[in-house]
């Protein structure tokens, strides 16, 4: 059987943990000059960065790594006025990209979540096995695992041999 | 009662074993008692054979809202042991063992115990150290428990896997000989007919409703589904249910009631010799004589009386499993199922007097009553016999979540079994 | 597996995601010097442990992170409720039912 899904590690990004309270946030949006996304699960992108929110006040936000002062400036120049935690934890995570036809049925064979809800640009955090993940779905058949690094062999050994299954038909 | 004796087996085997007897009587609900035991588990139906048996008192009954058995009696994985880090849990758990020993001819019934040794695996530093310190408190109390390495770890196990380079390398184990298992029904079976003999009702599918109370605050009798029924005491014994029926007496307890799970292989050839545990990894396998892999681990998270439990608990601990026995992961699984155990704050069990006149509680044995059984019944039968704790049991009060006196062996050991 | 609706989520989510946190609307005495070690043990140790309805915290820990409340049936296991942390119980008192879920069944 022809099975063409790809399992692959995406380069290097910058990443923020951002949390701050509800009443900060426009002050927020204002600096990083977008809006913070307002509901769970909802990704918001401008230029090169994103911003994910995964609780009610934390998102996670990401650019390339030399973009990363775009992020940290602007919010450390309004933290005065808007007190938050803006943490950079690029090097905590190494996201894996995972893309074909068959991307929603290979993810669930780890992860307990009803992947067909959730919707193309959204992104919740998870679990894949025991591993606590963020998990977005960039397209229809695309999705991204954000994953602490020292859980990424594991994760991906779990991807290959799944993918060995399916190839192989089972 | 006829007894049993070679002689009757090999009659019995030669003549298809055509005239069996009821081995205890489905007795009649009378309207009084001396003493009510509401639990036919082994801890109830134990603690009513050793009040006739050491104390004469046959004017008893033990009502059980199912079958005798049919609570976590018939639901264990029946890893017995006794080395317990504290001195009062050394003492209770380790002179349960001792009446383990002997405790075939006494009932005249074979309850299988079979000392085939618990081995609880150290996978890291502070495994080591900690099973070490066990087993030197141990040996201060009299409780047999040694260290092994690795390599004569695996001389008594071999399946087990003692490369270093593994996932959760074996740097070790305690070993308790005397350990091993027992057939949990023929604990309840035996004592049940032991007791019949001497006098004792089982009462079963008999729900409990209420305690009942007198104006000075003594216990008068039960509330029951067949009507109300007086007796002098009333010694509650009834695991996952006790809270329920505690409450009714207005004594409200440090109690909660999860979901504990276990399941079993296909019946295999003799492959596995002890009882192993592995706490930090979090599972523990023996194999019954039939040949199935006997497994578990701790509880459900959450409280429930539901006796089911939930997949993931059971995934996870096939996981374990698979991780230290890789040789069993193609193994099938035929079935699973749960009981509902009753924890303490600090996992020791509550034996003793409560704050009514008449009215005694043994509960709180969570995950690992089964091996307690003959030692918890016959302080039990005592504690209720005297109205006074035998010394074994004095420090396993209700009171000592008031006092502080904790015994806590949940922050000791803090695996389940 | 149980399926557990998250309040801030807004979502039915699986168990695996999820932590339970014990019983509900257990507040700490805002002076425990001023506690008798009776009352000091029933904040600590007593709990209903509820043969029916149960208010019980859970946290969803693999998710948005918050800690949340649950009204469940502790025999069926089905969730009648999950509400914010501070709201109350939705029916029945703090303290649960008085009469817990009859014996038989
Ligand atoms: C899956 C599992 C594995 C376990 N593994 C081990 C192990 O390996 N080793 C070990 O030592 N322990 C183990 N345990 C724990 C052990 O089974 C218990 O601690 C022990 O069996 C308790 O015995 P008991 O007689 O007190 O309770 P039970 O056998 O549960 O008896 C209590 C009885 O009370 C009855 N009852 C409750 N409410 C009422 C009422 N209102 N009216 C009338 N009757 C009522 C119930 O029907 C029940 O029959 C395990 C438990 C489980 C569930
Ligand atoms: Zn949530």
């Amino acid at each position: 059987m022809a099975f063409n899904t790809i399992v692959e590690t995406l380069p290097a990004m910058g990443r923020f943990s951002l949390r701050c309270k509800r009443e900060n946030t426009v002050a927020m949006s204002k600096a990083l000059g977008f809006e913070l996304p307002s509901t769970i699960s909802e990704l918001v992108r401008s230029g090169n960065v994103t911003a994910l929110k995964l609780g009610p006040d934390e998102w996670m936000l990401t650019c390339p790594m030399d973009e990363r002062a775009k992020i940290k400036e602007p919010l450390a120049a309004v933290y005065a006025d808007a007190v938050h935690s803006l943490t950079e934890v690029s090097s905590r995570e190494v996201s894996i990209r995972v893309s074909g036809p068959e991307a929603e049925e290979l993810l669930s064979t780890s992860c307990p979540r009803n992947l067909r809800e959730l919707t193309v640009g959204c992104g919740v955090r998870t679990v894949f096995d025991s591993v606590q993940v963020i998990l977005t779905r960039e397209e229809q058949n695309q999705f991204r695992l954000d994953v602490w690094r020292s859980f990424v062999p594991h994760v991906m050994g779990l991807l290959s041999v799944a993918t060995k299954e399916f190839e192989c038909g089972l | 009662m006829s007894k049993f004796s070679a002689v009757s087996l090999l009659k019995g085997a030669l003549t298809g074993y055509k005239n069996v007897e009821p081995q205890w009587p489905d007795a009649e609900l009378k309207s009084e008692y001396d003493v009510i035991i509401v639990g036919a588990g082994g801890h109830g139906l134990g603690a009513a054979y050793y009040l006739a048996k050491e104390h004469g008192i046959t004017n008893v009954a033990v009502i059980d809202k199912g079958w005798l058995g049919g609570g976590n009696t018939g639901r264990n994985t029946t890893i017995i042991r006794s080395n317990y880090l504290y001195d009062e849990s050394a003492r209770l758990y380790d002179h349960a063992v001792d009446l383990w020993d002997g405790l075939s001819q006494d009932l005249n019934y074979n309850v299988m115990f079979s000392q085939r040794g618990v081995m609880m695996l150290a996978h890291n530093v502070h495994d080591v150290q900690s099973f070490k310190r066990h087993i030197h408190a141990n040996r201060l109390n009299g409780v047999d428990n040694v260290w092994l390495t690795p390599e004569q770890a695996k001389e008594k196990c071999p399946p087990l896997n003692i490369s270093p380079s593994a996932r959760y390398p074996v740097m070790g184990a305690a070993f308790q000989q005397r350990g091993g298992t027992a057939r949990h029904d023929a604990v309840a079976w035996g004592y049940a007919r032991a007791a019949a003999a001497r006098g004792v009702d089982i009462i079963q599918n008999c729900p409990v409703l209420s305690i009942e109370r007198g104006p000075e605050g003594a216990v008068t009798g039960l509330q029951t589904a067949r009507g109300f029924v007086k007796a002098k005491k009333i010694a509650v014994s009834a695991a996952g249910g006790t809270s329920v029926v505690m409450d009714t007496a207005g004594v409200r307890l440090p109690l909660e009631s999860y979901p504990l799970q276990a399941l079993v292989s296909e019946p295999v050839k003799p492959i596995f010799p002890q009882v192993v545990m592995s706490n930090t990894v979090h599972a523990y396998i023996s194999q019954s004589d039939k040949g199935e892999l006997v497994i578990g681990s701790g509880t459900d998270q959450y409280v429930s009386y539901s006796q089911r439990g939930g997949l993931p608990l059971i995934e996870h601990t096939l996981a374990a499993i698979c991780e230290v026995f890789p040789i069993f992961r193609r193994i099938r699984m035929l079935r699973k199922w749960g009981g509902v155990v009753d924890v303490t704050p600090d996992r020791s069990p509550i034996l003793g007097k409560t704050p009514v006149q008449g009215l005694y509680l043994n509960c709180g044995w969570g995950t690992g009553g089964f091996k307690a059984t003959p030692g918890s019944a016959h302080v039990f039968a005592h504690t209720i016999a005297q109205d006074e704790p035998h010394p074994i049991n004095a420090p396993f009060t209700l009171e000592r979540f008031e006092t502080g006196r904790l015994i806590d062996e949940a922050a000791a050991a803090a695996v389940a079994h | 597996m149980l399926l557990i609706h998250c309040p801030y989520c807004k979502e039915k989510l699986p168990e695996l995601e999820f932590e339970y946190a014990g019983q509900a609307h257990i507040a700490r005495p805002l002076n425990p010097a001023e506690q008798s070690d009776a009352e000091w043990r029933d904040y600590l140790f007593i709990r209903s442990n509820v043969r029916g309805d149960h208010a019980e915290q859970w946290r969803h820990t693999h998710g948005c992170g918050r800690y949340f409340n649950a009204l469940r049936n502790t025999v069926s296991d089905k969730f009648i409720a999950t509400y914010e942390i501070e709201q109350p119980r939705p029916t029945g008192s703090e303290e649960g039912e008085k009469s817990n879920e009859q014996l038989e069944s």
